[in-house]
């Protein structure tokens, strides 16, 4: 064996093997990051509104700008990317493909693939409040927005662009009014300027509109919102939501629990007795009966003729509230601080 | 020098044994004064980032010694009197306990909860329930209603299913006693438990108190260890010396690390008594080589017990000094970590360690030179006789073919469990407490409230701003927000809270608690008059959790379900790159406070700190036997041993979910020495032998059959003794017990099969050559 090779050998290894340690000793390890996939919905997604406009397409929108939608009646979601991050209060949708939201500031899109390119568009909202409140589709597919600031617009272009509806009130048909005209507003002037937050739209066919709003505001349409008269109302709290199932007949449903129905197409309303003191956020009649849903996992069944109503939890442990209902095969689509499918009972919410 | 050394030890052995047990007593009664006690900063790396946010901010937005109590009512909901009354007993009793923050018990009776109302002039903010009780059947009803609707009380102070009830209360760190908070806290649940009511307790000074009321049953093992081994050497060696003296040295060495410690000022942590365990077994193994040796030299005709005495000094003083070198570098290198209960840990450990030298290498010889009938045997059975066959059957197998077996045998050993030891957890790699058996009350009632809760472990984040106001800003608010949701992906984050979570149900309550408008204002004077709002009926101090006063710092929270090393260091991964990629306008986040920003500051350390003490603890290894053998090669040659133990340990830690954190990375930095010394002995055992009689074979086998049955002693006295370490009722304790038990054990199988494996395959030089040759080729040679 040869000693020289030894020798390399031994002043090698020490050097090496210092070194090396030495080196290892001195290595910084780094943290590596961990993609992790965030869900469609997250716990913190508010949803304010809920469409289906084709079976087993569900659309939901809400804080943050948040669009989802699930083609497959709500277990698997997809997030739609709308160019915003301001609150979107509202979706409506004509079929699979067109639909469009609207929201805080004014704000709202349209599409016309089905979500995949949202377009942006301009609403006459009011300079001094511009917040859009709710969106409803009526018979005829004219689109309709409420908003702050007594704004009420509609689409007749499946939401490409918008029109404000008409101010110009007609003869008063209370008292109530009757006094403010006589402090010495005219009523254009009023109507004009009217302060009033219309929360939601109710059609009643053939041009007939009915919107309920702030402090117990409710005025109809005749004439597709070109000219409103104001209701007879019993309450003075704000009213969130309204629907009609028929020219005449309809419900509207408001803060601190109040339910009001109307026989005379909207013209005068009467309060129905009180089931609950949670605030109701939002009525739809779904060809059986009347269901309303608001504070507190509260959800309200009504007779057809809406003067009598039941009140049940949406589940054991639900909580929440909601801001919007659609009926829906069986059942129906609920959305607010969750969403969810309420058939039967049972409240299944979409997975998160 | 070896030579001379031992010469005078045993011919001045009176003088030697009078000063060394004077020294003793000295010590041992300074030992006496010993503080036994956790000290919070000591757990802490205080120069690290994250605890600098958390000392800073601690005070407010919760630190990390956080003590959640959990009341549940066993029928029904906690919406009746008598429960309520229990919530309220509680949180009024949690005034005094001892460090307690005032500022910061929280719970639904507790003044900070509050309601908030609209009202005809705006909106008012209430506690719910302070100073009084709900009075009535309405009274609770309504108070239900409140809490319902209150998303800052409602599934964080109150269950979601409205069964339970959570009490959090926080300490000031710097008063902080651990044994006393414990003892008061659990008087309080006391006082409250009855058929009605579950009440559960989880947090860090709950933890410790717990594992300090284990102590005595700590003492209890170490005394059953002790005998244990009495009785093991007792049967194996068959005399008294051979049992005494091993643990008169044990006694020695902790009487002196524990005196010097005392004088020092160290305290000395409960959790270490482990690694005091373990470094008594070094103490014993090292004087029962000794013993081996002695009765060796008495075997070999010797009968002069003085001589045999000098003669085992002289011989064993090079392993013995080399395996407390190695062991004593491994520990200190993990004073590198800057965290002063490691750092503590490694000095007592290298003190502990250094005094082997004295208490087993040069005290044992010395006093068995004492010995007057070296050859008389207490029982008859010869049991020396079994472990010489045995050790016989090992050396006809190691030297010859199966020596090629062996080694491949360990290198396959090596590449597969090397693998294994890399993916090793950092930080804690079970939920709940990993110095607790999961089925221990403390885990449980952990599990129970981080069930029923979003999580009962927080970290905070700080958002810091430039100047006062930024928390106002509503680009400052949405990133929060943003940030808050990208927490909350990660499945084991409960929940979060910050200031934005505060701002929209205000904002709500504004608008006629109409929830289209549950949102952050457009502008920072919307948010300011929210804020303004909120605040125009509390109290100053009220908004502390979420801000400073200024609104310039604001904290996200985040509730951890457990505080696994894998959920910690995701969390932090993932937040820094939300930090990357989501830069603040005028403000930036800070890492990060609260149990799970300290623990990922301590992850983090012993994260970076372990492959560096490894790498310079093997480092130590290298340069010690490369000195003492005056060779290079002899300092790889102990190498594959220690690659060998450390990996198969790891990879058992890796399989049983044992992570590395504080509690376990001393021990795993001892057990990086650990064990190597039995290789030394035996390597010098056949180093010694072949001087005498330059035949290979026979020197491996002379070395085996002593230097061997030290280590087949040794290691099944420790193996042995060290199982008893798994009744422990601390699954820390237990754990560890294996862990030193595995270690001990491939050391010492190592030691028996691959080192003499290895001998008789390369033939090293610094075996075979004696020291004196050597010494002849490294000076110069004429050509």
């Amino acid at each position: 064996m040869s000693k020289r090779k030894l020798r390399v050998a031994d002043f090698l290894s020490p050097v090496l093997v210092v070194g090396a340690l030495v080196a290892l000793a001195r290595v910084e390890p780094e943290i590596e990051y961990t993609e992790m996939a965030t869900p469609a919905i997250e716990r913190r997604d508010r949803f304010y509104g809920v469409t289906s406009p084709a079976d087993n397409v569900i659309w939901l929108v809400g804080k943050e700008g948040k669009v989802v939608r699930s083609d497959d009646g709500g277990t698997d979601w997809r997030v739609q990317a709308l160019p915003t991050v301001t609150p979107m209060q509202s979706i409506i949708a004509w079929d699979a493909d067109h639909a469009a939201v609207l929201g805080n500031g004014g704000e709202a899109y349209y599409t016309v693939d089905g979500g995949v390119t949202w377009i942006a568009t301009e609403v006459p909202v009011s300079d001094i409040a511009k917040k859009i409140l709710n969106a409803e589709i009526d018979g005829s597919g004219r689109a309709w927005a409420t908003a702050e600031f007594g704004v009420i617009a509609y689409s007749d272009d499946k939401g490409a662009s918008w029109s404000r509806a008409g101010h110009a009130v007609v003869h008063p048909v209370s008292e109530a009014e009757s006094e403010v005209a006589e402090d010495g507003d005219s009523f254009e002037e009023f109507a004009d300027s009217e302060d009033v937050a219309w929360n939601d739209v109710g059609f009643k066919g053939a041009g007939g509109v009915v919107a309920v709003g702030e402090f117990g505001s409710v005025k109809v349409s005749g004439d597709n919102g070109k000219t409103w008269q104001y209701a007879e109302v019993p309450i003075e709290s704000s009213l969130m939501s309204v629907a009609f199932r028929d020219a005449m007949s309809g419900v509207a449903v408001g803060l601190e629990g109040t339910t009001l129905f109307t026989r005379d197409g909207g013209l005068t309303w009467i309060m129905a007795p009180k089931q609950t003191r949670q605030h109701l956020f939002a009525v739809t009649w779904d060809g059986k009966q009347w269901v309303a849903v608001g504070e507190k996992g509260t959800i309200l069944f009504g007779r057809p003729d809406g003067d009598s109503w039941k009140r049940e939890r949406m589940a054991e442990n639900e909580y929440g509230w909601h801001t919007d209902i659609e009926a829906y095969a069986d059942g129906y689509l609920v959305a607010g601080l969750n969403a969810g499918i309420w058939s039967d009972g049972k409240w299944q919410l979409f997975p998160r | 020098m070896v030579d001379r050394l031992a010469t005078f030890c045993i011919s001045r052995r009176n003088l030697v044994m009078v000063v060394l047990l004077g020294l003793t007593v000295v010590l041992g009664l300074v030992a006496s004064g010993l503080r036994l006690e956790t000290v919070f900063s000591d757990l802490l790396p205080a120069d690290h980032p994250y605890i600098k946010t958390n000392d800073e901010f601690k005070e407010t937005f919760g630190g990390s010694n956080i003590v959640s109590i959990m009341i549940k009512a066993k029928e029904g909901d906690i919406f009746q009197l008598p429960v309520l009354e229990k919530i309220q007993k509680v949180t009024y009793d949690l005034q005094y306990v001892p460090a307690v923050n005032q500022f910061q018990i929280i719970s639904l009776a507790s003044r900070k909860i509050k309601e908030i109302k609209a009202s005809t002039g705006g909106i008012e903010t209430a506690p719910m329930m302070w100073p009084d009780l709900p009075s009535g059947p309405e009274g609770v009803d309504s108070l239900r209603e409140a809490v319902l609707a209150n998303p800052l009380v409602y599934g964080r102070y109150v269950s979601p299913d409205l069964k339970s009830a959570l009490i959090t209360v926080d300490f000031i760190d710097r008063l902080i006693d651990y044994d006393a908070i414990y003892a008061k806290i659990s008087s309080i649940v006391e006082s409250v438990e009855d058929d009605s009511v579950e009440v559960m307790v989880v947090g860090e000074p709950i933890l410790t108190g717990y594992v300090h009321g284990t102590l005595h049953e700590t003492f209890i093992i170490v005394l059953l260890t002790i005998a244990t081994i009495a009785l093991i050497l007792f049967v194996t060696v068959r005399t008294i010396r051979g049992v005494l003296l091993p643990l008169i040295s044990g006694s020695i060495s902790a009487s002196w690390a524990l005196g010097l410690s005392t004088l020092l000022g160290i305290n000395f942590d409960p959790l270490v008594i482990v690694i005091a365990f373990l470094i008594s077994a070094r103490v014993i193994s090292h004087s029962v080589q000794l013993a081996m040796a002695f009765d060796d030299e008495v075997a070999r005709g010797e009968n002069n017990c003085k001589e045999a005495g000098r003669k085992s000094l002289d011989a064993l003083f090079r392993p013995g000094m080399l395996g407390v070198l190695v062991d004593a570098g491994a520990m200190i290198v993990v004073a590198l970590i800057p965290i002063p209960l490691l750092q503590k840990a490694a000095f007592i450990g290298t003190i502990w360690v250094g005094t082997i030298a004295v208490s087993a290498v040069i005290l044992t010889p010395v006093m068995l030179s004492y010995t007057r009938d070296p050859h008389a045997v207490t029982f008859p059975l010869n049991t020396t006789k079994l472990i010489v066959w045995v050790l016989n059957k090992i050396a006809n197998l190691v030297i010859g073919r199966g020596a090629y077996a062996i080694v491949l045998v360990a290198a396959v050993a090596l590449t597969i469990s090397g693998y294994y030891a890399f993916n090793i957890t950092v930080g804690d790699a079970n939920p709940g407490s990993p110095l607790l058996w999961p089925d221990s009350e403390y885990n449980e009632d952990a599990t129970a409230i981080n069930d029923t809760f979003q999580g009962s472990d927080r970290m905070f984040v700080v958002v810091a701003g430039d100047e006062p106001n930024t928390l106002k800003q509503p680009s400052v608010l949405a990133n929060m927000e943003r940030f808050q949701r990208y927490l909350e992906a990660q499945p084991e984050i409960g929940g979060t809270s910050s200031i934005v979570d505060l701002l929209e149900p205000v904002n709500a309550s504004l608008h006629e608690g109409n929830m289209r408008f549950y949102e952050r204002g457009d502008d920072a004077m919307i948010n300011g008059e929210l804020v303004y709002m909120y605040l125009s009926s509390s109290d100053p101090g009220d908004i502390d959790r979420f801000s400073d006063p200024q609104y310039t710092n604001g904290a996200v929270t985040a509730y951890f379900r457990d505080h696994k090393g894998e959920t910690i260091r995701v969390a932090v991964s993932r937040i820094k790159k939300y930090i990357e990629d989501n830069p603040l306008e005028g403000a930036h986040y800070r890492l990060a406070g609260g149990l799970i920003g300290v623990l990922a500051a301590v992850n983090e350390e012993i994260f970076a700190g372990q492959v560096e003490s490894i790498a310079l603890a093997l480092l130590v290894l290298f340069i010690f036997a490369a000195i003492a053998y005056k060779s290079t090669v002899a300092g790889l040659f102990f190498m594959p041993l220690v690659l060998l133990s450390n990996a198969i340990t790891f990879t058992y830690m890796y399989f049983n979910d044992i992570g590395m954190n504080i509690n376990t990375l001393p021990v795993a930095a001892l057990g990086i020495g650990l064990g190597v010394d039995y290789a030394f002995y035996i390597v010098d055992g056949v180093k010694e032998r072949f001087e005498d009689n330059r035949d290979v074979v026979a020197s491996i086998r002379g070395s085996m059959l002593t230097a061997g049955r030290g280590v087949f002693v040794t290691g099944a006295t420790m193996i042995a003794s060290v199982l008893l370490w798994t009744g422990s009722s601390l699954r820390f304790q237990a754990e560890m017990g294996l862990l030193i038990a595995l270690w001990l054990t491939v050391s010492a199988f190592s030691s028996l099969f691959l080192i003499p494996s290895m001998i008789y395959l390369i033939r090293p030089r610094f075996v075979f050559e004696s020291d004196a040759e050597e010494t002849a080729k490294a000076s110069p040679q004429p050509a």
